[in-house]
């Protein structure tokens, strides 16, 4: 089991890489696309400290879509590859698990942090609906796994969900930059009003039961999944 | 030490891919294993190695399931022919990935060796495995299973789209590695006459079945190619095991195998020649020829 958390470990952390250069990328746009009358603050306080406070919002938007992506990368590649380099599933399974629990923890963390190192109205905001955001996160691990598990076993079917559903978020994601929903003041409006608009145990349930499903799903198909690459 | 297969079926939409194979492989052998395109040489190498469910039979290692179980798995290292298409996502995976990956997962992986032989075949190692040709994909298999020092080695067409003189490179790593070592290797190949002297034992899998499973010397001794007038012929061979008939007008040639004490009549105006492994596999798998 050692050697197998030293893969999924050194893959999250890869696949934070991947998530910090996209929030790299959205910071930048959002930077450029904005007034520039926000730095002068938004709360009373530095621009800055707004703008630092927005970071983590980036950082999970890019969680997010890493996240998604990830689900059906891992079962049609990794997945195989380890089972071909002889471990047992179930460690396997345990393993894929260990990965998306760092992976949502990593970034919830991250996220956290931030927000109790940069204290402002926004960062308290934040503070105050992590529960969801973690809650959130777990929604689309299960989301982006189920659509890998659809893929694995009914390829045309997970590719047609596939391409809608990143077709749609994709499609969402330009009207957002388009309209400027990506610009700095938006966005900070955009995480104040989620704080208030979601009840989170509606979503916890939603959380708790696409993972039940995600999981049970998954160890189905692991059991009986062959390599053929 | 040994790897037994019992009674293993394996069946794809209804079909028997393998039919009630049953097998075993002893420790310190190099096996050949032999069939036709779609005899099921991967699924069953692929079913031993517990990388694809059987649909029923036991395969065990020592008296270990080998299903699900580390002990056993770590033994066993099924280095299989990669096909790095889009789909599969290996194409984007470079080479010195998929080898860190292979380490990982290895514990007697040799770090020493993987340097020797990409070196030897000039690898890459910052190359995507979607940009290598298919003969550096079988250099990158021969590495992940040389290195893995798994005691028994699955190898699946390592030579395929190997040039000359790496394919005597690949016999000449496999027959030092096998004396310092004495692991137990299985190949499957498709250039039969070029491994026949390495392979200790031969295995013939044909239509999901095993037709021959024993050493490769005493196979090849048994057959001979018996050719002349067609009547000479059917009297020289009478109550012989016959295969492969080639009729061309009035001659014809069979192939026979010999079982212990048998002989071809020489009696008869016929010319008895010996075959290769090749000539004997084709005999056994290949259809009969008529002109």
């Amino acid at each position: 089991m050692r050697r197998n958390l030293r893969f999924w470990s050194r893959y999250t952390w890869e696949s934070m890489e991947a998530e910090l250069i996209a929030m790299g990328a959205f910071v930048l746009i959002s930077a450029v696309s904005s007034d520039p009358l926000w730095t002068k603050g938004m709360s009373g306080q530095s621009g800055w400290t707004d703008y630092l406070a927005l970071a983590p919002f980036y950082l999970i938007v890019a969680a997010v879509i890493c996240i998604m992506i990830l689900g059906p990368g891992s079962q049609t590649l990794y997945i195989p590859l380890l089972i071909s380099n002889g471990e047992p599933r179930k460690n396997i399974f345990w393993g894929y698990q260990f990965h998306r629990l760092l992976l949502v923890a990593a970034t919830s963390v991250i996220a956290g942090l931030t927000w109790l190192l940069i204290p402002s109205e926004i960062s308290d905001a934040c503070l105050s609906c992590l529960p969801m955001i973690v809650t959130g996160l777990v929604i689309c691990s299960s989301a982006g796994n189920l659509l890998g598990s659809a893929y694995v076993k009914w390829k045309w079917f997970g590719m047609v969900a596939m391409v809608l559903f990143f077709g749609v978020c994709g499609g969402l994601g330009g009207w957002l930059v388009s309209t400027g929903g990506l610009k700095i003041p938006a966005v900070s409006l955009l995480t104040l009003g989620l704080t208030t608009i979601i009840p989170s145990w509606q979503m916890a349930a939603l959380a708790a039961a696409l993972l039940a499903v995600d999981l049970g799903v998954q160890w189905l198909l692991l059991r009986r999944r062959e390599v053929k690459f | 030490m040994s790897l037994i297969c019992e009674k293993i079926v394996k069946t794809y939409s209804g079909k028997d891919v393998l039919q009630s194979v049953s097998l075993e492989l002893q420790e310190g052998k190099i096996y050949g294993l032999i069939g036709r395109n779609g005899a099921g040489k991967t699924t069953l190498l692929s079913v031993l190695t517990a990388q694809n469910p059987a649909s029923s039979g036991s395969v065990t290692l020592d008296g270990m399931p080998v299903w699900e179980n580390r002990r056993a798995l770590e033994k066993l290292c099924f280095s299989r022919e990669l096909n790095a298409n889009a789909e599969s996502g290996l194409a984007a995976m470079k080479v010195k990935e998929y080898l860190r990956i292979a380490a990982t997962y290895y514990e007697g992986w040799d770090k020493e060796m993987e340097g020797r032989l990409l070196n030897l075949f000039h690898l890459e190692v910052k190359k995507k495995l979607g940009k290598l040709s298919k003969g550096m994909l079988s250099m990158v298999t021969i590495i992940v299973a040389l290195c893995s020092k798994s005691p028994y080695t699955f190898l699946d067409e390592p030579v395929a789209g190997l040039d000359v003189v790496a394919r005597e490179q690949f016999y000449k790593l496999l027959l030092e590695e096998y004396a310092a070592t004495g692991r137990t290797f299985v190949i499957s190949t498709h250039i039969i006459e070029e491994a026949a002297n390495v392979l200790e034992d031969v295995i013939i899998l044909h239509e999901g079945k095993i037709l021959i499973q024993g050493n490769t010397q005493a196979f090849v001794d048994s057959a001979r190619y018996v050719s002349g007038k067609a009547e000479d012929v059917d009297a020289a061979v009478k109550d012989l095991e016959v295969h492969h008939t080639d009729i061309i007008g009035r001659s014809k040639g069979v192939t026979v195998f010999l079982k212990p004490g048998q002989t071809v009549d020489e009696s008869y105006d016929v010319s008895v020649q010996t075959v290769n492994l090749q000539q004997a596999f084709v005999a056994l798998c290949g259809e009969e020829a008529q002109q």
